[in-house]
């Protein structure tokens, strides 16, 4: 038993490691650029799974948050000054606050409406960064955005932001996978089943649902605020709905409700861009059609095809032989 | 005192009455079935006990206390628990999940011990995980745990639905035709199965179409048509009682409602 649980515990540790392995061998600073910006997204797509694809509120206006995050954290650090840890705590509380309040009444929707609703309050967040002016300077945007200080070192290379944004998205991950292994996870999931059941079993539905919003709210601004002392500096365009469209795309590609799928189609949503960049002005039109067949491919049933079938049959020698050796070492 | 009250309870749609001055009473131990034709206003009787409609006028007393429109999610903690007349489980949840959402209200730990993955949390969910397992032995489907339930036969869902509102332990447990959809072997096996759980400190207020059922296990019967009472007593008594006649095949008919 406990060998088997350490065996368990092995996996996840060599990939924290492996990962923690990339800001340390890679010296490539557009590389590294490429890493952050997948870890900021990560976090996007991984929160909005929660509330999307966990409990099944869709919701469209998640980089909404993601701006007040960073606005909120980049404000906050020009105006006092204060260390970034706060910046980013102060961040995560204001998405965290505007998202129950807007949860409140929005998620007494579903379906269509509440996809419209949140579009709507997107475009809403959007507008007042714009014309905000004497506080979010408007179009102009925030600039001298401090640097992250920790532990009295000035963050400024890649590989150094790299690993505080790695620390901060495998926090973020670790919480959400803790919060779907209780029972809080579980009657998300059965809300998104069938809410009148859920109800029935005792559940605050609304205010479940308006819990698990607000949590992802928070950690999109806490992303937000990833980004702009990174950036050092933000404008309204960044957080369009456009963007919430590209989030929404990575949690359904990498499967409503699976988090490492959010993770992987974060990561494969960011690279591709980047690699087509060699395509100048074809390059939206190509991604575009990558984006259509990896939807379509993705519901293929790959134990159907050649392809599948190939595959299928060397795992199932590999897992042969190891159950093979597994019987060995009990003998 | 009696489990559950129900005193001249209303309840209107526009013009229509589904329910009109509607009053019944479960003894703790007892099994009482609901009867009547298509439209009687079963089913609205339960959505009044279970906080779904409001009543327009009269009183619900459960326990000793006021029960009437609350919010429907507080009555399990009450002791108060239903199942649907078309299945309401959660498809793509496994059978084990289904059952510990209905064991939910009694997991007790917050949301930080949730977050940081505390000893609480990990004793309680063992616990919890332990209780549902011993109600899937209960009703020998502890094989099907690690299936997702969309992929049950219709039989096996019927019965993982009584399972999920059992699992808690309520006192009170509505039933809203158990038996719909089931053939013959199933109904006799249910019948069964209902008829153990008072030994078990369940009440059982049933709501159900197949008479012989009905009649077999019901301690006390109350027939409604068109939203109102139309006759109450013990099974052999509702066989005769000619309104009852009436409303199943009309007048004049013969006693169909006797059943095995």
């Amino acid at each position: 038993m406990k060998i088997q649980k350490v065996k368990k515990g092995i996996l996840p540790v060599l990939l924290i490691a492996a990962l923690y392995g990339i800001p340390f061998c890679v010296k490539n600073q557009y590389m590294l650029r490429i890493g952050v910006y997948v870890c900021i997204y990560s976090i996007l797509a991984c929160s909005l799974n929660l509330i999307s694809g966990v409990c099944g509120q869709v919701s469209m206006g998640h980089a909404a948050f993601y701006g007040i995050g960073a606005y909120a954290s980049a404000l906050v650090a020009i105006h006092f000054g204060i260390n970034w840890v706060v910046c980013v705590i102060a961040a995560a509380i204001a998405a965290g606050v505007i998202g129950v309040l807007i949860g409140i009444p929005a998620l007494k929707l579903s379906g269509g409406y509440l996809v419209i609703c949140t579009v709507g309050f997107g475009e809403l967040v959007r507008l007042i960064l714009l014309n905000w002016v004497s506080l979010t300077r408007g179009p102009m945007g925030l600039v001298n955005i401090p640097r992250p200080v920790l532990f009295g070192v000035t963050i400024k290379s890649g590989s150094q932001y790299m690993v505080v944004a790695l620390t901060l998205f495998l926090l973020i991950y670790l919480i959400l996978h803790n919060i779907l292994n209780s029972k809080y996870g579980r009657n998300l999931k059965a809300i998104r089943e069938d809410e009148i059941a859920a109800e029935t079993m005792g559940i605050h539905v609304h205010r479940e649902k308006v819990i698990a919003f607000a949590i992802a709210a928070a950690m999109a601004g806490a992303a937000g605020s990833l980004l702009a002392h990174y950036m050092l500096f933000i404008s309204p365009t960044i957080f369009v709905g456009d963007f919430s469209t590209n989030i929404l795309s990575m949690v359904v590609l990498g499967g409503m409700g699976f988090m490492p799928g959010s993770v992987i189609a974060a990561t494969l949503l960011t690279v591709i861009p980047e690699t087509l960049r060699g395509l100048d002005k074809y390059r939206m039109l190509i991604y575009g059609f990558l984006l259509i067949g990896l939807m379509l491919g993705k519901n293929v049933s790959w134990e159907t095809t050649a392809l599948g079938r190939w595959g299928a049959g060397i795992w199932g020698k590999i897992r042969q032989r190891r159950g093979l050796k597994e019987g060995d070492g009990k003998v | 005192m009696s489990l559950l009250t129900v005193s001249d309870v209303s309840k209107s749609f526009g013009g229509l009455a589904a329910v009109s001055h509607m009053s019944f009473e479960v003894e703790t131990g007892q099994i009482v079935s609901i009867i009547g034709p298509n439209g009687a206003g079963k089913t609205t009787v339960f959505n009044l006990l279970t906080g779904f409609y409001t009543c327009d006028e009269g009183s619900i007393l459960f326990d000793g206390e006021e029960i009437s429109n609350l919010p429907p999610y507080t009555y399990v903690e009450r002791g108060l628990t239903r199942t649907f007349q078309n299945l309401k489980l959660f498809p793509a949840m496994t059978v084990l999940e289904n059952v510990l959402i209905g064991y939910q209200s009694c997991i007790s730990y917050g949301r930080l011990d949730a977050v940081f993955h505390t000893r609480k949390k990990r004793q309680a969910e063992q616990k919890a995980r332990e209780r549902a397992m011993e109600i899937l032995r209960d009703i020998e489907m502890d094989g099907y745990a690690k299936d997702r339930c969309m992929n049950l036969p219709y039989g096996v869902q019927k019965q993982l639905e009584i399972a999920r509102a059992m699992v808690s332990g309520p006192k009170l447990l509505l039933l809203d035709e158990p038996a719909a959809g089931l053939n013959p072997q199933e109904t006799d096996q249910l019948a069964s199965f209902i008829q153990r759980l008072p030994g078990k400190g369940y009440s059982i207020l049933l709501i159900e179409h197949d008479m012989s059922l009905v009649m077999n296990i019901s301690d006390y019967i109350y027939v409604m048509d068109y939203g109102k009472k139309i006759a109450q007593g013990i099974p052999g008594e509702v066989q005769k009682n000619p309104q009852v006649i009436e409303a199943y095949i009309g007048k004049g008919g013969k006693s169909y409602v006797a059943g095995g």
